[in-house]
């Protein structure tokens, strides 16, 4: 099992490569490999399909089920989530990355997002390797597993839809400026980026909720302002404060796009905040 | 006012919001302890003032929305704002046509109301109208949350150390008449020297009759009329007797419940207090540690009157020794848990804040309120123009919703897509 998780790991890193890399060639010779199935009845009715969009789609889904081996792999042999050290963290992270970044290409039709989405990941994943730590057993914290699962699975869905919603965030203040005729259109973006708040924002507040309600089992306190649960309230307010400037006049466009940038750059201090700060979360 | 209006504003919510994020930053990065001071409460107070006005405010819009409102508006509400769309004019009739756009609206999970006027058609068509009600739900409970916080801290108790030797009772205080004794405490660990259970076997007494026995461990607190014992720590704990002039004035177990490095050498270390300002510290070698000053299974004693070091010497069990008029006997090493106590009577409260606060957001956000009107008017030579708005314009996917009805309506009146 300890082979498999190591090989899928690495397999799904390649994959990772492998899609941005045929993305990016897709971008750069945009229409060059094309291929057009014309429908004999009707002649407006012709679609066309660009390779590297299919491979770039087929690799990233490759790279979902291996990690998804992984996790698998990992879970055979601790006997539970993904939930006990940064390694395990990072790989579920970039799980709930990648497959919400397909979700979002299926919806939206563009694969666009999800590429920025696919080098946060990939970036995450090579931090796990570097990371890598041996199954270990649970201390007596962590072993309250129910609440646990839904808190780190919360994590999972929110800190991925969140990712994706900063890549579109990303390319839309570059669209603004750019008007490129290779990306998204900027109103695209925008509602993309807005969707993903929309679908993450009641799964950051379930996690900081189950966190709180966990601590108080455990530690006898629902709130300790530990420097990990503030980072999280910061995160949470930066996208609350997102979802009620968007209803501001004026306010939606460069100004809500920076404030997902802000709300992602929380997400990456609260994750990476135990090498920070110590406390309750003191693990590595 | 102007005091009323700055309230109601969402501007003024955003800043808040964004100010009070920017300070729990300073906060996070930075060891001052900015939670429990006023520049953190002026925000928050401000922020839950701002939420109630602007609750207060919406609640006609929403109520209007709730109970259904008018089917008729005025001719210029139909083109307003910048969610609206004006179909070609078509040849069929306009009952026809309000007969498909019903069916299609229906077939899309709207509520359909219509009313027909001086040869005008009213089509007021909404979806999702009681989610609305989510925002008070979810704002309502940040609020709860403020007040089950602000009750917790004043009609709760917590001690934060409550240690118990084995085989030993304390007593909790807080005039809950509680005691806890605890039978024994045992700590395992996994083979590579991870914690992997503690547990404290313990009973529970309440002005002396027993109420309740338990295993304490960590995600197993002990709860007894809303009083909760917590598995928090442990460490040894000493056993020791003291006379004076002959008289037994101590005899019990002290907690070694501190630990000082010197030297490379970690100790344990427990003060007894026997009061009139002597004191009385004790100190053990951590085990598997090669410790010169004080070998294993013995124990380092220290008598101070007030402050002053009056003896110092070095215990074996069973051996008794003389400082001053105290004789000391050290009867072995035991253990002590430690627990934490605390009484929250607003825990239900945050139970019942947390599940409304998920419901309320998830009711918001994923089931967005819809509202189309459609106007169709009859024109000259039998034709008939309509004019679909759809509110709130800014709300999440609406122009999305928007574009899909229309293209379905285009479909199912036979009007062609624009090119563009």
């Amino acid at each position: 099992m300890a082979g498999l998780e190591i090989f899928s790991l690495i397999a799904s890193l390649v994959c990772i490569a492998i899609s941005i890399i045929v993305s990016i060639f897709g971008f750069a010779r945009r229409g060059r490999y094309t291929i057009t199935i014309n429908d004999k009845k009707d002649n407006n009715n012709s679609k066309s399909f660009s390779i590297p969009d299919i491979a770039g789609t087929v690799f990233s889904a490759l790279s979902l089920f291996f990690i998804t081996l992984t996790i698998i792999a990992r879970g055979v042999q601790t006997g539970h989530g993904p939930f006990s050290n940064m390694y395990e963290f990072a790989i579920a992270f970039s799980w709930g990355i990648i497959a919400m970044g397909l979700f979002f290409q299926w919806r939206y039709k563009t694969g666009a997002v999800k590429n920025v989405g696919l080098l946060v990941a990939l970036s995450l994943i090579i931090f796990a390797i570097v990371q890598h730590a041996k199954p270990e057993p649970l201390v007596p914290a962590l072993q309250q597993s129910v609440l646990l699962s839904c808190h780190v699975a919360s994590a999972i869905v929110a800190y991925g839809t969140f990712t994706i919603g900063f890549g579109a965030a990303v390319l839309f203040l570059i669209q603004n400026r750019r008007k490129s005729k290779w990306l998204p259109s900027a109103e695209l973006l925008d509602t993309m980026s807005y969707h993903s708040v929309v679908i993450g924002f009641p799964f950051l507040t379930a996690l900081i909720i189950l966190g709180a309600l966990w601590a108080d089992i455990a530690w006898g306190s629902y709130w300790s302002w530990d420097p990990k649960e503030t980072a999280s309230l910061v995160t949470w307010l930066v996208f609350a404060a997102y979802l009620h400037a968007r209803v501001i006049r004026g306010w939606k466009g460069n100004k809500t796009a920076l404030l997902i940038i802000v709300g992602f750059a929380a997400i990456l201090l609260t994750f990476f905040g135990n090498y920070i700060f110590t406390g309750l979360h003191s693990y590595r | 006012m102007w005091l009323w209006r700055l309230f109601s504003s969402i501007k003024l919510a955003l800043a808040l919001i964004l100010l009070i994020a920017g300070m729990s930053l300073i906060g996070t990065l930075t060891s001052l302890s900015i939670f429990d001071s006023i520049w953190f409460a002026i925000p928050g107070c401000l922020l839950m003032l701002n939420i109630l006005i602007c609750s207060l405010n919406r609640w006609k819009g929403i109520k209007l929305s709730v109970l259904g409102g008018p089917v008729q508006q005025k001719e210029s509400f139909y083109n307003a704002g910048d969610n609206y769309i004006e179909l070609p004019p078509i040849r069929i009739s306009n009952s026809e046509v309000e007969k498909k756009i019903e069916l299609l609206l229906k077939s899309r999970g709207y509520r359909v109301r219509s009313k027909t006027e001086d040869n005008n058609m009213y089509i007021t068509a909404d979806k999702n109208r009681y989610f609305r009600l989510g925002t008070y739900l979810s704002h309502f409970s940040l609020i709860l949350f403020v007040f089950a916080f602000i009750g917790g801290s004043h009609f709760g108790f917590r001690i934060a150390n409550l240690e118990v030797p084995v085989g030993s009772t304390a007593k909790v205080g807080q005039n809950s008449g509680l005691s806890l004794q605890l039978i024994s405490f045992s700590d395992q660990y996994y083979d590579n020297g991870m914690p992997k259970d503690y547990r404290s076997q313990v009973v529970l007494y309440q002005n002396g009759q027993e109420v309740r026995q338990a295993t304490i461990r960590v995600n197993q607190p002990l709860t007894y009329g809303g009083i909760r014992f917590y598995q928090a720590y442990f460490g040894p704990a000493a056993e020791l007797q003291v006379q004076r002039n002959g008289s037994v004035i101590f005899d019990g177990k002290v907690p070694l419940d501190s630990t000082s490095v010197s030297g490379g050498a970690v100790r344990y270390l427990g003060v007894l207090d026997l009061q009139n300002g002597l004191k009385v510290r004790l100190i053990s070698s951590a085990e598997n540690i090669d410790d010169t000053m004080i070998p294993a299974g013995q124990l380092g004693l220290e008598v101070l009157q007030d402050g002053q070091q009056i003896g110092l010497t070095l215990m074996q069990t069973d051996t008794p020794q003389t400082i001053g008029n105290l004789e000391f006997t050290y009867n072995g090493e035991s253990q002590f848990s430690g627990f934490q106590v605390s009484k929250d009577p607003t825990n239900t409260l945050i139970w019942v804040a947390s599940i409304l606060f998920i419901i309320g957001i998830s009711a918001v956000l994923y089931f967005p309120y819809r509202h189309i009107w459609v106007l169709i008017q009859s024109g000259k030579q039998k034709t008939c123009s309509v004019t679909i708005r759809s509110l709130p314009s800014r709300s999440f996917g609406n122009t999305t919703e928007m574009s899909v009805f229309v293209t379905q309506i285009k479909h199912e009146l036979q009007i062609p897509e624009d090119k563009n």
